[in-house]
């Protein structure tokens, strides 16, 4: 029974990566907008810093949307002439911009604001359920500032862990069962044959559901950007730990 | 129908003016909605992609991310981040308070979207699959026809 095309998704649940994130785009320098196809690819649609990924918000090509944005490490109130530096930039979604605003890199206690790029969050928050749970006091700023475990970002992530576990049971037990009720029908008596031919189809009806809504959370979204300014050095991958957890559907 | 791989064409990023673009919406809806085929995804995609500025037209955005709540978190993001220097004080306490309200208000509407966009009812399935285990179990030996 086909019903998924070959693709990539995300796990129910990303796990930390346990490297800082390696950048493999050098863009010539621009307006810092102009970067953001660089962006996407380059923190594989999610969040740097909560993990959501653009699946988790919406169904569909995040573009248009306003719900991610390019944030700044040094935030530009701080620092005008890092505005446009690639380096500086950085992937965000909409609620952890919202919840930095200005917050400078380093608080009066001394405080620093972790880089996704040069620290790996493994090392700096444990996953407690669907929350990080900061391990130290720069994790602490950190996920203060960011509101990490905002309860919508908690939300987000619930929803894909129930989606993607939901969706792969319905795939692994409804296939076959839906050709073993066919099976019955072709010999069943006739009498008997509507309420086996029925339940298949019903059976079919969840598949094709679950089918739908893993292709959601397919780890390079629809829209995502066929180029960006890095020209024919344009990487077209997302972060190696991102890829190390996503799951191969295959054709089945 | 998959209109998930359907590229779109290039000459949508120029914003065609919207009547044009609502008549051929409408043929698409027209011609496919005769098959059942859901095709919502397809055209709110186009319209994102052709007018931006109409991103609200697609309802799980529409209703899951009311503007008047972000305003109100932000602006109590505002507020904590002015009375950073006093955490402990009852205005600081007051003001999470208020934002944790808020965003757990969110965060059940959002769930509410989710589950009406994402229809996997896990118990459901269960039901049919065991109803599907019941029948093939009466069917193991079937009855061969003359």
């Amino acid at each position: 029974m086909r019903c998924l095309q070959p693709m990539k998704i995300l796990p129910s649940t990303t796990e930390l990566s346990t490297t800082p994130i390696a950048r493999r785009h050098s863009p010539p320098a621009g307006k810092f907008p102009t970067y953001r196809a660089c962006l996407r690819w380059e923190f594989g649609f999610s969040c740097a810093f909560c993990l959501l990924h653009e699946a988790d918000f919406v169904a569909g090509g995040i573009d248009g949307t306003g719900l991610t944005s390019v944030e700044h490490q040094i935030p530009r109130s701080h620092a005008p002439q890092l505005e446009d530096e690639y380096d500086n930039c950085i992937y965000a979604c909409r609620f952890c911009n919202g919840a930095r605003g200005d917050t400078p890199n380093v608080d009066v206690a001394g405080r620093t604001l972790l880089d996704p790029c040069t620290s790996a969050w493994a090392s700096h928050f444990k996953r407690e359920g669907f929350s990080l749970a900061p391990l130290g006091d720069d994790a602490e700023y950190t996920a203060r500032t960011y509101d990490l475990d905002d309860p919508r970002k908690v939300e987000f992530r619930r929803a894909r862990t129930g989606a993607i576990t939901s969706g792969l049971r319905m795939l692994r037990e409804g296939p076959e069962r839906v050709v073993k009720l066919l099976d019955a029908a072709v010999n069943a008596r006739e009498q008997d044959r509507d309420v086996l031919v029925a339940t298949a189809h019903d059976l079919r009806g969840f598949i094709l559901t679950a089918a739908k809504t893993l292709a959601r959370y397919r780890i390079v979204p629809l829209d995502a950007p066929v180029s960006c300014r890095c020209g024919a050095a344009f990487v077209r991958e997302a972060p190696r730990f991102m890829v190390a957890q996503c799951l191969d559907l295959e054709d089945r | 129908m998959n209109t998930s791989s359907y590229e779109l064409p290039s000459w949508l990023l120029s914003g065609p003016p919207l009547d044009e673009l609502t008549a051929a919406l409408r043929d698409v809806y027209e011609f496919f909605a005769a098959s059942g085929a859901d095709v919502s995804d397809f055209i709110a995609r186009v319209i994102r992609t052709a007018h931006p500025e109409l991103a609200g037209l697609q309802p799980d955005l529409d209703d899951a991310f009311a503007i008047d709540a972000e305003t109100e978190i932000n602006e109590c993001y505002r507020k904590l981040r002015a009375l950073a220097a006093s955490p402990d004080g009852a205005e600081y306490s007051d003001t999470l308070s208020r934002l944790r309200a808020l965003q757990e208000d969110e965060a059940r509407r959002l769930s509410s979207v989710f589950r009406s966009n994402v229809d996997l009812d896990l118990l459901a399935f269960e039901t049919t699959l065991a109803r599907a285990d019941a029948l093939l179990a009466t069917h193991e030996d079937p009855p061969k026809h003359d």
